[in-house]
């Protein structure tokens, strides 16, 4: 995890991401742009005795550094993917749960705030347009378990901000998920197959871990908001697979190869923009995004 | 048997001097939202979505009022205006329902009338109905133009449906999402529809233009028109490029026989032409002159080729009518209220 500083007005506030995958390296990156590089805490491996082991280190660092300064902790440590099992989703709840533990063993976290970005897509799966009167209705194990991490962070935070986030692409890092968009681009110049959980005309929201980052960074650096608040983190553009299929050929200039996959996940998730945040949050249009990823992959 | 969730309807219209209508177009909308979910339908308008396209007759101002009021509207502005396709383009890829009907803003279109357009297309299994006016819709020049204008280019381009586009149409949610997404500059949005699909229908109904004949002014001027119709000539394919280097080969065989032919007759009866020269000019000029013309020919159709691929004319697309004739017998069944 990495751990930024923030004074302001004579206040020191400490602002931890956990997690350096698609959103997380998006928002520490943002971080960084305002707040300077911050210092790492290594956490070791996705494993509850790896977090054991770590115990003393972060004890530590919140002992001497944080001291009775409050926390903002921002999660971005999900691991499994949409079409994760059982085994897996309860790894990652083991781990989330052991985390909010451990900190929570270490120091009064009742005046800290903890920002958990959950999944739109997967909690509204199969809900087609997706407005200020949905139900939930997650229905696979993935939308369960950010279901369940949510209904568990208020348990532990009276201040809580949840960030329901679509269907997330990000730029081209190694080592990471990236989202269909940013696959589609990497294995058009590969000549792979990119896998599709849908079919041509399924229909989804796509936004770019960037505009999550500098959401994050505005919301976190403006004010200390304090509370309990859920956002949709969408576009409010429904895009179907087809039409970014033509865009990243029509960018890269490159032939697309798909095979589509079962379990077909072929039902619609938009989203209405009405429910979207309507101060701060920014989402680039998918054609712009697209070219600027185009562009780092072929310059880097 | 119904379908679970319904089957969603989104409409999409284009604003731009609507002013007048807008409030009556959208209670009814709201009546037939409310008349489809009231009788239990298999299918329902999820959202209408009014394409702000740079309007400068306050209809922005009540664009913002039926956002605030009516939970299901959408508004959608275009930096400045660029016409009734380009904005109902963006209204469609803005769009999330299994079909998708654009209309005008001006209630020529009766909301109503949606219903049998779809009721049209499912049993018959199609993917696009149009409205077909059973009057003309507006003045009698203007109606006369718009149709030879429009016979001229199905002739050219060997597309029958050109007489029958509309705007009043009901389209298959992902055709039309498909179709506009392929859109570029200038492209004429039917015409884009008819790459993914050739399933049409259409159906007579009664329209009448609220402006015509009244000191309101028409939407779209004469100028606008002139541009619609050569946008539509500059998004078809003529046929003869279709047809181009066929054309080319057969004028360089007529030319390779008329030069033979004169050298044949040079050769074995030069009674018959005495002029010096002329066949040595004739030959040459009959030989450049067809391999000229098979060379265009064949430049030509590379030429419709790489416009194709531009253009995002699709290889193939794919469609699900699984649940059309259950929407179709529903309709058949229960009478939209007037």
């Amino acid at each position: 995890m990495r751990a930024f500083t923030l004074l302001k007005n004579g206040f020191k506030r400490h602002i931890v991401v956990i997690g350096e995958g698609l959103i997380g390296s998006a928002v520490s990156r943002n971080f960084s742009a305002e707040l300077g590089s911050g210092s790492i805490i290594p956490l070791g491996s996705y494993t509850t005795e790896s977090l054991l082991s770590t115990e003393k280190v972060i004890s530590n660092w919140l002992k001497t550094v944080v001291m009775d300064d409050p926390v903002d902790w921002i999660w971005c440590a999900g691991r499994a993917s949409f079409t994760a099992d059982v085994l897996r989703c309860d790894e990652e709840l083991a781990y989330y749960k052991g985390f909010l533990r451990l900190i929570a063993k270490h120091r009064r976290i009742e005046f800290d705030t903890l920002q958990l970005i959950s999944s739109a897509g997967g909690i509204f799966e199969g809900c087609g347009l997706v407005d200020e009167d949905t139900a939930e209705q997650p229905s696979r194990p993935y939308g369960r378990l950010k279901l369940k991490m949510e209904r568990i962070a208020e348990n532990y935070f009276p201040s809580l901000h949840i960030y329901r986030a679509t269907s997330v692409y990000g730029s081209i890092y190694q080592g990471h998920r990236s989202g269909l968009v940013t696959s589609l681009i990497k294995n058009a110049y590969r000549f792979q197959i990119t896998e599709i959980w849908g079919s041509l005309s399924t229909l989804r929201d796509f936004i770019w871990a960037e505009d999550i980052g500098q959401y994050l960074v505005r919301r976190t650096l403006r004010t200390r908001a304090l509370g309990r608040k859920t956002y949709l983190l969408a576009s409010g553009r429904p895009t179907s697979i087809y039409e970014v299929m033509n865009l990243v050929k029509h960018v890269t200039q490159k032939q697309i190869l798909i095979r589509f996959c079962e379990p077909k996940n072929s039902s619609n998730i938009v989203f209405s923009s009405r429910i979207m945040p309507q101060q701060g949050w920014y989402p680039t249009a998918l054609e712009i995004a697209v070219r600027k990823i185009n562009l780092d992959f072929t310059t880097s | 048997m119904n379908i679970d969730p319904p089957t969603s309807v989104s409409v999409v219209i284009p604003v731009f001097s609507g002013a007048d209508y807008l409030c009556d177009l959208t209670q009814q909308l709201e009546q037939v939202k409310v008349w489809l979910s009231t009788n239990d339908a298999p299918v329902s308008i999820v959202e209408a979505i009014f394409v702000d396209d740079d309007s400068s007759d306050g209809s922005d101002v009540i664009l913002a009022s039926l956002l605030e009021k009516y939970p299901w509207v959408r508004v959608v502005q275009l930096t400045r205006n660029f016409g009734q396709h380009p904005a109902t383009a963006a209204g469609i890829l803005h769009s999330s329902g299994d079909w998708v009907c654009t209309m005008d803003e001006d209630l020529q279109h009766k909301p109503q009338d949606m219903l049998r357009l779809l009721q049209t297309v499912t049993s018959a299994g199609g993917d696009i109905c149009y409205a077909e006016p059973s009057l003309g819709t507006h003045s009698s020049f203007r109606n006369k133009s718009s149709w030879l204008t429009k016979k001229i280019m199905s002739a050219l381009s060997g597309n029958k449906w050109i007489t029958k586009f509309h705007s009043f149409r009901i389209i298959r949610g992902p055709i039309a999402r498909a179709a506009a997404s392929v859109m570029a500059h200038q492209t004429y949005f039917d015409v884009a529809l008819s790459w993914h699909t050739n399933r049409v229908c259409t159906i007579s109904l009664a329209m009448k233009d609220p402006r015509a004949g009244s000191s309101k002014k028409s939407g779209y001027p004469l100028k606008r028109l002139i541009q619609h119709a050569g946008r539509l000539f500059q998004s078809l394919e003529l046929g003869i490029l279709k047809m181009a280097s066929l054309l080319g080969f057969i004028l360089m065989l007529i030319a390779a026989f008329v030069g033979l032919s004169a050298l044949a007759i040079r050769i074995w009866f030069p009674e018959i032409i005495t002029l010096p020269g002329w066949t040595s000019v004739l030959v040459m000029s009959v030989f450049f002159g067809g391999t000229t013309a098979f060379l265009v020919g064949l430049v030509l159709n590379q030429v419709l080729f790489l416009s194709q691929k531009m253009r995002g004319r699709p290889v193939f697309f794919t469609v699900n009518r699984q649940s059309d004739l259950i929407i179709a017998n529903w309709l058949d069944e229960h009478q939209p209220q007037k």
